[in-house]
């Protein structure tokens, strides 16, 4: 089901809530339960299944591991757990890819290999609830978490549709208590959860879908024909749509569930205020930097297993110093080409991920040899060096081949290409507009008017006008225009 | 006591939201034909004694079709364009366009003229709009004009790309010297990996799909004001269309160049489509469209000339008929705008009143006769 539909937003989420907060804590449970896997079904029922057996397969294992006190045992569970769920992954996800990728290095070698049409659908979510479950298991297993008994609970936990699909990847520890207690229904968290998902539906429909033609046009033009200008304009459009269509999406599930009492992590803090590259990923998806951080990058290099195992999340790259350089490096590197791939199987994606390795190793190369004055215009000189190139990278995101993100990336720097401008006129409007608007917004929510206008009487008829402004441009936007970026993922 | 302050914050913003939708549905909301055109001028997609011979794109195009089918299928004149050809300024009841007046003059020399446009079409559109319907109608003559303000768009509206959910028209589309041209401007065409429009599996008729067209065929059927959503819609577009101009001193006659890229790889486009029609066994007529001279508009004059000097060569390039028709509309004829959210007015460039064209329509007949039809 889709959080921008009036199904969810005026019969589902409605029904759910009442249904949820008249019954007693078992039967809520069996609700969530039924809530999510309807949620899941609108799109394809015949994949609930498939949700159903990773979630069950983790469950099971998880049990025997927290059972087991052979560690050979125990690993060899876990291993079964990995490629399991890496085996769904990689079937549904990645299997055309790697396959023509090796044909096409096979044609180049100068065999002719014979093609079969595969036609493999990608589930919904996949990636958000293998990543969830794998989580679970490797708690497990490192003795951090004890295996769930109550099935119940943990299918729960698993399918959970404000954040079933497109995240935020939660932890076991962070939402199964919050299943096994009975919330209380508070006026303050239904008038929080309902502002969540107002702000959340005006990024996605205001926003993120406003711009979204004006992206597509863009990237629809032959690239050789865009100059510096339209190629820096188009990164920054395509930055900001997937930055309202996303933080859009988290702040509805958030929001949503928060109506049932339930407190999600953020996932996004104003990532484009950013001072570095490690600060961009303290703010852009939260949940999955400090996954992939914890699950793959920290094992890689070592640190893990070195037993600083009191590490807050901190985004990729930003472990112990006492790791040794080169593993590090490797580490980050290959970290990044994983975390490009996990967004999509193709190459684009792999090359967004090593641009941004590269971006984080430059930067922890050079920082410590440059410093840059404090204070405001040391802020703005950080943000304003960052800002440039984070957005470069969706480039690689969005462009349709790792050809033409060459291209364009080519012409960003090619003083030469600062010739023309080929887009239409809104297109460099939207970007400068929404660039001022985005940091007019930060400074306000970070200023001491904001705080006056939440506390004092005087600030009442401002807040009224802004529920009302936002309430009304939500009522005309609202449409099922366009799926949220990150369900291809 | 914030928790209290916030609930009623909160329902107070949706009562003034409520207040404010209601003014603006009873006040401000209209009728998409005015967006486009201003309150002068009427787009008239009438039919002739019964027929509809002139359509927009693949949603109403099965009714042209039917049309078409229904009379016999006799020997027909295929015309593509923009809202020059439906819109008439100073509109008055029986008030009838260019498409209608000529399609009656070929009806008496059993000739059955159909025509497809759609506001500001572009070459890519003409391009998809001819592949497809060129086998169903198998015309003899495809009138074309090339309006060189349309020649910086490049993009496929929905209501021309959804000829290519049509499985049939899409392999001519496919199969046609134009789509290596305008395969980049159909969404969908391009792969794009992180495109914001790809979905997965969605495009089945989906729980989802149906569960929210039935519901929100529901709410529109019984709640007014959720019915006048896309109009609504309309009107902040275009009122954020018209303020982006005043802000920036944009004008209707504010002289807009076009892009030499973009403009080399149109007018090439535009030889691959003339081959199409010509591959197909169609004769064709390519024409310069009336343009208003009385005053300053627009177009940059040399890079205006230059196309009517290319376009003219390339006609004779490629053996096809010419008209131009740049002169044959006066000053008078010509519309003004007045858009209906702040009554601002500006001189229109591309619509005249019914005099306009039946100027249109004689000198095209002049000429159909010439070529002996």
């Amino acid at each position: 089901m889709l959080f921008n539909s009036a199904t969810y937003l005026f019969l589902f989420l409605p029904v759910v809530f009442i249904l949820y907060h008249v019954s007693r804590l078992r039967a809520r449970q069996w609700i969530i339960l039924a809530a999510s896997l309807t949620f899941y079904g609108f799109w394809r029922i015949e994949f609930i299944p498939l949700m159903l057996l990773s979630a069950v397969v983790d469950y099971g294992l998880a049990l025997k591991l927290d059972q087991t006190r052979d560690q050979k045992t125990r690993k060899r569970l876990l291993y079964v757990s990995l490629i399991v769920n890496l085996g769904i992954l990689g079937f549904f996800k990645y299997l055309v890819f790697f396959r023509d990728s090796l044909w096409s290095i096979a044609e180049m070698a100068g065999y002719t290999p014979s093609y079969v049409d595969l036609n493999i659908i990608l589930p919904l979510g996949i990636s958000f609830y293998i990543f969830q479950t794998m989580s679970y298991t490797i708690d497990v297993y490192r003795r951090e978490k004890k295996a769930e008994s109550d099935l119940l609970v943990y299918m729960c936990f698993v399918t959970f549709f404000p954040q079933l699909v497109a995240g935020p990847i939660l932890r076991a520890s962070e939402i199964i208590p919050q299943l096994k207690t009975k919330l209380l229904l508070r006026s303050e968290n239904v008038v929080s959860g309902i502002q969540r998902i107002l702000g959340g539906l005006f990024m996605k429909v205001v926003l993120a879908d406003s711009i979204a033609g004006l992206v597509d046009k863009g990237f629809e033009r032959p690239v050789n024909m865009l100059s510096a200008f339209d190629s820096w304009t188009l990164a920054f459009l395509f930055g900001f749509q997937i930055y309202f269509d996303f933080a859009g999406y988290s702040a509805i599930a958030i929001g949503s569930a928060l109506l049932f009492g339930f407190k999600i992590r953020e996932n996004f803090n104003y990532p484009y205020a950013a001072t570095s590259p490690r600060d961009f990923w303290r703010r852009w998806h939260i949940s999955l930097s400090s996954w992939i951080q914890e699950y793959i990058y920290l094992p890689m290099i070592g640190a893990y297993r070195s037993k600083n195992e009191n590490t807050p999340n901190r985004p990729l790259g930003d472990e112990q110093k006492a790791v040794i350089g080169r593993r590090r490096t490797w580490g980050l590197f290959l970290t990044w080409a994983i975390m490009g791939l996990w967004h999509g199987a193709n190459w684009t994606f792999v090359l967004w991920g090593l641009y941004l390795a590269a971006i984080v190793y430059g930067y922890r190369l050079l920082s410590p040899r440059i410093s840059l004055p404090k204070g405001p215009f040391g802020w703005c000189l950080s943000v304003g060096l960052t800002l440039p190139l984070m957005m470069a990278s969706w480039i690689a995101f969005r462009a349709p081949s790792v050809g033409d993100t060459l291209i364009m990336w080519g012409h960003m720097i090619n003083p030469m290409r600062f010739t023309g401008f080929g887009l239409s006129p809104n297109t460099y409007i939207s970007a400068m507009v929404l660039t001022i608007a985005f940091f007019l917004r930060y400074f306000w929510v970070h200023s001491q008017a904001s705080v006056w206008t939440k506390t004092n009487i005087a600030g009442v008829p401002l807040q009224v006008g802004y529920h009302a402004i936002v309430i009304s441009f939500v009522f005309i936007f609202l449409q099922v225009k366009s799926q949220f970026i990150y369900f291809q993922f | 006591m914030t928790r209290f302050r916030d609930g009623l914050v909160l329902i107070a913003g949706a009562l003034a939201a409520y207040a404010l939708l209601m003014i603006a549905q009873s006040r401000f909301a209209i009728k998409t034909d005015e967006l486009a055109f201003g309150t002068e001028t009427a787009n008239v997609l009438g039919t002739v004694d019964g027929l509809i011979a002139h359509c927009i794109g693949a949603k109403d195009s099965p009714d042209c079709e039917n049309a078409y089918s229904e009379s016999g299928k006799p020997p027909s004149i295929l015309w593509v364009g923009n809202s020059q050809l439906p819109a008439i300024n100073r509109f008055e009841i029986g008030q009838e366009n260019a498409p209608q007046i000529l399609f009656r003059q070929l009806q008496g020399r059993n000739r059955y003229l159909i025509t497809y446009s759609q506001p500001n079409a572009n070459l890519s559109e003409h391009a998809v709009v001819i592949n497809s319907v060129m086998p169903i109608y198998q015309p003899d003559l495809v009138i074309l004009p090339v309006v060189f303000d349309d020649i910086r768009e490049q993009g496929v509206r929905e209501i021309v790309q959804d000829f290519t959910k049509r499985a049939d028209l899409l392999s001519h589309v496919k199969a046609s010297k134009s789509w290596p041209f305008i395969k980049n401007n159909l969404s969908g065409q391009t792969g794009a990996p992180g495109g914001g429009t790809a979905i997965l599996g969605l495009e089945k008729d989906t729980l989802q799909k149906k569960t929210e067209r039935a519901f929100t065929g529901f709410l529109g059927m019984h709640w007014s004001l959720w019915a006048a959503r896309p109009k609504l819609r309309g009107t902040l577009s275009s009122a954020k269309h018209i303020l982006r101009n005043k802000i920036l001193g944009i004008h209707s006659y504010t002289k807009r160049r076009v892009n030499p890229q973009i403009y080399k790889e149109r007018m090439a486009l535009l030889e691959q489509i003339i081959m199409d029609i010509q591959v197909s066994g169609a004769q064709i007529l390519l024409y310069i469209p009336p343009y208003r001279d009385d005053i300053d508009g627009p177009y940059v004059a040399t890079e205006y000339d230059r196309f009517k000097s290319d376009f003219r060569a390339l006609a004779a390039k490629t053996d096809s008929e010419f008209l131009d028709m740049e002169r044959i509309v006066p000053g008078v004829q010509w519309a003004t705008v007045t858009d209906t959210i702040f009554g601002f007015k500006e001189p229109d460039f591309m619509h005249f009143t019914e005099q306009g064209h039946i100027a249109m329509a004689q000198a095209l007949d002049a000429k159909l006769k010439d070529m002996g039809y």
